[in-house]
């Protein structure tokens, strides 16, 4: 493919995830906007100040956020990988009940095994923790790791890693030299799905998290039914941004390397 | 063909699937016996609860019982030093930061007490967390302190016995507060009886726009009736079952009777049935002329956004003040004003409740007593601060209290707390609620 055209493709998916958020960059700076001026009549910060005031609780959100996402994360590539590997290159017995149930949480209404799952929870002790809310995320996270990994696996197929094997490799080394680099541009894909999974979870926060774990999602749903919009926009600011970074580093290395398309873009 | 055959036997699967998950996660009624001792009185409540049978090891510990004080003293010894969890509703900046500075400051520096405010979006979402904690057998050790709450919300913990108390009894600072006026001693006309304590009053207001309606608005539901027709696409209400849409419905209802009692008792749908015909053609007359030909109905946030853009000429809510705060806070032009109805507007009280598990009772005791003190009553009055209706009778206080509380200057565009108490009436019975929002939907929003 022509490269000139490839970044063409990039720069307007770019923009089109960027776009929406100048109004939201505006609204973060208005004290007074109303209807039909095209910007606000008078300017402020006290959006901004309100942030990163310790009332907001946007900082301890923020920090909460980003460790969930990537402990999350973490534990899906653990248990996701081995079971993305075995549904692609294996047959047995009940292979599609296995599929489907693995996929049963996205399927399913969240809130529908949430309510079953909490009152368990409390029976554990886990609510109120940093494990259970971080297990609690792992199930919407789960599938898309296998969704994504099953497919990548499928066309990466055994073949190099059974060369790498006749040519006297261990499986250890044939994971890290053979494997790993092939699968890893679809790795970093399916981790940037259970990244922004765990990092927008409301419901399973708050019911789980018990008020002692605060994200930033918790911060933040409160205030878009409310009427204060500049507060609204820069927390939500706060929000966007890490995920725009995850989203920009990601299609970065796509865009390098585009051997990984394949596994994905097949799926 | 064969594809066919496969999509079948996957379809089948599916839904055998679900059909296992449903009976897993499907609720059966199971009566819970509770008994609770609280301040020495024993109450046997029996509470039908939809209880999600799992697999799951039997809850541990079931003999525990909520901690019992039978003195202030001992609620201050057990209080010290602790950790209180306030579930309120987040999305105001102003309250957020209010109650970490008026509440939160002084509980640190008096009592050691750290107040941690967990934002909710609905309160509903903690009466859920106090019901499924109950399912799971947490009689102690709950997550949640306390819960700013009211109405309906109330009603339900309250009825299925989960709420602890009754303690205003035991909060010295209860003697500031008239309970023999029944705007206090009934919450939407259920009884309060000791199991919430008051911090802030709140009473119904329309907010107008000088600049379109000019300086006298039309206090009466017959003066507006004309001002809609005279101006169509400025006025509407949010649909029910938003809350404030509810609320102007409620209103017309008092309005079609003559006064708010017929609907402080039990619900009777032959006393409905007489006032109901007029409120209904009311709303039908006056649709074609509302906001957008009263196709659509706005939700009660984007109000506010219609108003302060013009695109209508009022707004409605329980927030006396909250016009002349939105003014200062730029979300209003500055031709904002606000006015009651001559027949009167509703008026209710936010209170605090105590789930029956909670971890920290005696701390949520401290913070409830705080809030009726004079001192924070005053905060909470001031203008500049939060600009909210005391909830406290400042009959009651010193002299010196009451001095400075007639010394706050009002908002711009808040009416003096003696017109609005001349104008307050008391909230119907949440029974009457539901019939107005179910009539409302078949009479008003099907025609």
């Amino acid at each position: 493919m022509n490269k000139s055209w490839r970044w063409l493709a990039v720069i307007i998916i770019i923009v089109a995830v960027l776009a929406p958020l100048i109004p939201q960059l505006i609204w973060s700076f208005t004290f007074r906007w109303y209807f039909p001026s095209l910007l606000p009549g008078v300017w402020g910060t006290q959006a901004w100040e309100y942030v990163f005031s310790k009332s907001s609780r946007v900082g301890e959100g923020l920090i909460n956020s980003l460790n969930l996402a990537l402990v999350t994360s973490l534990f899906s590539i653990a248990v996701g990988l081995p079971a993305a590997r075995a549904l692609a290159l294996y047959e047995f017995r009940g292979k599609s009940l296995v599929e489907w149930l693995l996929m049963v949480p996205i399927i399913v209404p969240g809130i529908v095994v949430i309510m079953g799952i909490h009152i368990l929870f409390i029976r554990y002790r886990l609510t109120g923790t940093f494990l259970g809310v971080m297990l609690i995320h792992l199930i919407p996270c789960i599938p898309y790791m296998i969704l994504v990994m099953s497919g990548v696996f499928a066309n990466y197929g055994t073949a190099l890693e059974d060369t790498a094997r006749t040519l006297g490799a261990s499986s250890l080394q044939t994971f890290w030299y053979v494997t790993l680099p092939g699968i890893l541009p679809g790795l970093l894909v399916a981790t940037m799905f259970t990244f922004l999974i765990s990092w927008s979870q409301y419901v399973t926060t708050f019911l789980i998290g018990g008020g002692r774990i605060i994200t930033l999602p918790l911060v933040l749903f409160p205030f878009i039914g409310g009427a204060n919009h500049a507060a609204a926009a820069a927390i939500s600011l706060v929000f966007v941004a890490p995920a725009l970074a995850v989203l920009i580093f990601i299609s970065r290395s796509l865009a390098t390397e585009s051997s990984i398309m394949g596994g994905f873009g097949r799926l | 063909m064969k594809s066919a055959t496969k999509f079948h036997r996957m379809a089948i699967v599916m839904l055998v699937g679900l059909t296992l998950l449903a009976a897993c996660a499907a609720p059966t009624p199971q009566t819970v016996v509770v008994t609770q001792i609280v301040a020495g009185t024993p109450v046997q409540v029996e509470v039908t609860r939809e209880v999600s049978v799992t697999a799951a090891p039997q809850p541990t510990a079931v003999s525990e019982t909520p901690p019992v004080y039978t003195s202030w003293d001992e609620v201050l010894a057990a209080a010290r030093g602790t950790t209180v969890y306030w579930h309120m509703w987040g999305g105001s900046d102003t309250i957020n930061g209010n109650v970490d500075s008026d509440i939160g400051g002084p509980m640190r520096d008096l009592y050691g007490i750290t107040l941690i405010r967990v934002p909710l979006n609905d309160t509903a979402d903690a009466v859920n967390k106090v019901l499924d904690e109950k399912a799971a057998g947490v009689e102690t050790g709950g997550s949640i302190d306390m819960i700013w709450i009211n109405g309906e919300n109330f009603k339900t913990l309250k009825t299925a016995g989960l709420v602890y108390g009754p303690f205003t009894d035991l909060l010295p600072n209860s003697k500031y507060v008239n309970w023999d006026d029944p705007a206090m001693a009934f919450d939407f006309g259920f009884p309060v009886e000791g199991y919430e304590s008051p911090w802030g009053h709140a009473q119904f207001v329309m907010e107008y726009d000088t600049a379109q309606v000019g300086d006298t608005p039309p206090t009466t539901f017959e003066a507006l009736q004309e001002w809609i027709h005279a101006n169509p696409d400025k006025f509407t209400y949010p649909a029910v079952p938003d809350f404030t849409g509810s609320v102007f419905i409620r209103h017309l209802f008092i309005w079609a009777a003559g006064g708010p009692d017929p609907f402080l008792g039990d619900f009777d749908q032959a006393t409905f049935d007489k006032y109901a015909p007029k409120v209904w053609t009311y709303l039908n007359d006056i649709e074609p002329d509302l906001w957008r030909g009263g196709q659509t109905y706005p939700e009660a946030a984007a109000m506010t956004d219609l108003l302060a853009n013009k695109e209508t000429a009022f707004n409605m809510g329980y927030g006396p003040a909250g016009a002349s705060l939105n003014i200062a806070k730029g979300i209003y032009p500055e031709t904002i004003r606000t006015f009651v109805f001559d027949t009167g507007t509703l008026a209710n009280n936010n209170y605090v409740a105590i789930p029956f598990n909670a971890n920290n009772p005696a701390g949520a005791m401290v913070v409830a007593n705080y809030m009726i003190s004079p001192q924070f009553q005053l905060t909470m009055a001031d203008p500049n601060r939060w600009g909210w209706l005391i909830t406290a009778d400042p009959r009651l206080w010193g002299q010196h209290d009451q001095d400075v509380l007639a010394s706050y200057e009002l908002g711009v565009a808040t009416l003096s707390a003696d017109v609005l108490a001349a104008h307050a009436l008391p909230e119907p019975n949440g029974a009457w609620v539901t019939a107005m929002e179910e009539g409302w939907i078949k009479n008003v929003l099907e025609k």
